[in-house]
């Protein structure tokens, strides 16, 4: 008996004993598994190049890939001037292995310096990833391929001041009926309802109305082909998102001049400034910005999703009280639309000796799990493959109220040509634009305007 | 019957005996673990303290060798009356020093690099919104402030790279005031002064009273070593504020905060000797020499006692 026990006791003490010596066993996400031959490399260190101070959401990324690779460490690091100090960095082959870009486009000038990366198809995997935004980063023709991958989706829609809202009995707008009679009530009381720096305002606002009506038209193929031929009429198609603009316009809803001179609002169009103007905070005499209020001036304001990130961090720097919620902007009789276009991306310098290490970052980084995460920290659509579906849980909408860039993809560069002339309604109230008799051009020039950009191949 | 019970009584009180010896043994174990850890705890700190002290030395020699440097070259400068061209000719020709660069800035931010290039000297080009913080430094008119000072690390507009520039402003033959920076690469600093001390993942920065880093190892994240603690460890700005002002007045030096990877770790800053700066070390809790309290001794004692 005493025997057994010994033996019992024994037992469990080398149970301890042994369990005590083992080291953790590396664990591995869920969507993601480790290159058991990558942990025998040798230790090394690879740079990663961005354009914002902080970067909290890939430095997450960084640290668990560290985790499960501790013999390889990527270090961030924020670069000014972005676009030019990188070309130099580039073109010098200076302490680069990956870097964050926009999309890489055929003339881009950080072209010959970006890793193709699709005939790295055994060591890269992208099938977790939404095909339509690799599609949208992918070039095409002889010299074609995928040289960045977007980190995930970009949804454009508008920040509504509840706190302001609320102080004058309106609630959150749905639709554009809704959003009319807001305005209405808050111009009355004062403000000037929606506000924006004019040189994004009009498409931030309007271009997943446009967007909507192509990709979610009766037969999408026929109204594509007519907008890619540039055919004659087709700005009859835009006639509603325009007059909807053109509305807010003349019924002063929306008046950057006035927002300019009397505020000195979004003379800029940083989302520095955008978070400071919502949140009501100007710079003092001696420079120093300071809160003014708890209620704000701006009611509405249209931006991306992850301004939010801004916002947040601007909105605790100052103790404001504030309360803002993103909506889908209600620019339709039937509410809003979700227009997913890629937010920025990464790519690999081809001319880095850690071609490997900076591979298979990006295999962790675009696997599912991982992505998710990341894309949840920078408020961001995801770029996995479920990507729609989760703009159709986030927002509550269906399937005809979404589009995606690569829908609305032409032979020549459409966002440009409804971009300016969103921008030229939307400055439509100023008197420098306006007729010789002090009133607003009428939406019929507006649209004569679009027809010609439209239909005239240069 | 009565004799069998006896026998097992002494059993049952021998066994009690040892339980209570066992619990003691425990304790004491444990008294003496956590005693000898808070020495560790202190020894550890200390040995930073003074390897970060190290590293403020060097920083400090450092500034004055090149203090004297640009000094020597903006008296020489003034003397001579010099137009931009002849200055930034004369620092090109004077300058051996591989590890840094000279550069002639103007009040709109646009100036040379003291580098020939295209049978010219290098432009470069601060306007970017991204430099409002050099962009300050530069509309700065003050000529009879000598003294010499240090500007936040920067992106060089010449080599691109994250940098950091000694700087004093001067007054050129067409009357005009600008700045000579004398340009160092982080990154060859950074092999001055980060000793190591043996301890794994340990890194060092100059920061100036503000928190901003002079000089950041890329282990230390943002652009403020407060607001690296605010975001890395969920400070409220007043905490965050708090924390400076106790940096600030030196009252504080030894800060227990996450690091960019959420490591436990102590910072411990020193101020940098004939300049305006602090040396600040950081080292994961983690790293620390027998930081973790081992219990693979202590666990297997009570089963031993007992059998």
């Amino acid at each position: 008996m005493k025997k057994t026990a010994k033996i019992i006791i024994c037992s469990t003490l080398a149970c301890i004993v042994f369990s005590a010596c083992s080291s953790p066993v590396s664990s591995s996400s869920s969507s993601y598994q480790v290159k058991k031959e990558l942990l025998q490399a040798d230790n090394t260190t690879l740079k990663l190049t961005g354009n914002t101070s902080s970067f909290k959401a890939m430095e997450s990324v960084i640290s668990s890939f560290h985790t499960l690779y501790p013999n390889c460490s990527i270090e961030y690091e924020y670069v000014q001037d972005y676009d030019k100090s990188m070309l130099t960095r580039l073109s010098n082959n200076d302490d680069v292995d990956l870097f964050v870009t926009n999309n890489i486009t055929a003339d881009s000038k950080n072209l010959p310096y970006a890793l193709e990366l699709s005939s790295h198809s055994d060591a890269l995997s992208l099938a977790d990833t939404y095909p339509g935004l690799i599609h949208n980063f992918t070039i095409s023709g002889d010299n074609g391929g995928l040289y960045a991958i977007p980190f995930g989706g970009e949804v454009r829609g508008m920040y509504v001041n509840t706190t302001l809202l609320n102080s004058l009995g309106l609630s959150v707008p749905n639709n554009y009926e809704e959003l009319l009679s807001c305005c209405s009530t808050l111009l009355e009381s004062g403000y000037i309802p929606i506000q924006g720096n004019p040189s994004n305002f009009g498409v931030m606002l309007m271009y997943p109305y446009f967007a909507n009506i192509i990709a979610n038209a009766s037969s999408y193929q026929e109204t594509y082909d007519k907008i890619n031929n540039r055919e004659a009429g087709i700005s009859s198609l835009f006639k509603d998102p325009m007059a909807h603009l053109y509305t807010l316009v003349e019924k002063g809803y929306y008046n950057y001049k006035t927002v300019e001179t009397d505020l000195k609002f979004f003379t800029d169009s940083t989302e520095y400034t955008a978070a400071l103007n919502f949140l009501n905070i100007a710079a003092d005499s001696s420079g120093n910005s300071t809160k003014i209020d708890d209620i704000g001036q701006v009611a509405f304001m249209p931006g991306v999703m992850s301004l939010k990130n801004t916002l947040d961090k601007t909105k605790d720097n100052y103790h404001s009280a504030i309360e803002y919620q993103f909506i889908l902007s209600p620019t339709a009789d039937d509410g809003g639309f979700a227009y997913l276009s890629p937010s920025a991306g990464i790519a690999i310098n081809k001319n880095s000796a850690k071609t490997a290490w900076a591979l298979e970052f990006l295999n962790y980084l675009f696997s599912k799990d991982i992505n998710n995460s990341f894309a949840q920290e920078q408020n961001i659509i995801p770029n996995t493959a479920d990507a729609l579906d989760i703009i159709n849980q986030t927002f509550e909408i269906d399937a005809s109220h979404i589009s995606q860039l690569g829908q609305v993809t032409f032979d020549y560069v459409f966002y440009d040509v409804i971009k300016k002339a969103l921008t030229d309604v939307s400055k439509g109230n100023n008197p420098k634009y306006m007729q010789a008799d002090g009133t607003m051009y009428s939406l019929d020039y507006y649209m004569d305007a679009l027809e010609k950009a439209l239909t005239t191949k240069s | 019957m009565k004799q069998t019970a006896g026998k097992k009584n002494p059993n049952i009180l021998i066994f009690l005996i040892n339980l209570v010896l066992t619990a003691a043994i425990i304790a004491v174990f444990f008294f003496n673990m956590s005693n000898y850890q808070k020495k560790l705890q202190e020894q550890n700190i200390d040995d930073i303290t003074n390897i970060n002290q190290a590293s403020a030395n060097i920083s400090s020699a450092f500034f004055l060798n090149q203090q004297n440097r640009l000094a020597d070259a903006v008296q020489y400068i003034s003397l001579h009356n010099f137009n931009v061209n002849d200055a930034v000719s004369y620092i090109c020709d004077a300058n051996s020093d591989v590890n840094s660069s000279y550069e002639l800035i103007s009040k709109n931010a646009k100036g040379y690099a003291a580098v020939t290039k295209d049978a010219g000297f290098a432009a470069v080009d601060y306007s970017s919104a991204d430099y409002a913080v050099l962009k300050k430094l530069f509309t700065a008119t003050d000529t009879q402030d000598t003294t010499i000072k240090c500007t936040p690390e920067f992106t060089d507009q010449y080599t691109a790279s994250k940098s950091f520039a000694l700087y004093q402003h001067l007054k050129l033959s067409d009357g005009n005031i600008y700045t000579l920076m004398a340009v160092y690469k982080s990154s060859g600093f950074a092999g001055l002064i980060e000793l190591t001390g043996g301890y794994q993942d340990i890194s060092t920065s100059l920061i100036n009273i503000s928190g901003d880093y002079i000089f950041g190892s890329s282990s230390f994240k943002s652009d403020n070593l407060f607001k690296y603690f605010y975001d890395y460890s969920e400070l409220t700005l007043d905490e965050k504020n708090a924390e400076l002002e106790a940096f600030a007045s030196e009252s504080k030096n030894v800060f227990y905060f996450k690091d960019s990877e959420y490591r436990d770790c102590v910072y411990i800053t020193a101020p940098v000797k004939n300049t305006e700066w602090y040396c600040v070390t950081c080292v994961p809790l983690s790293s620390f020499r027998s930081s973790r309290m081992d219990m693979t001794f202590i666990i297997p004692c009570p089963p031993c006692c007992l059998a």
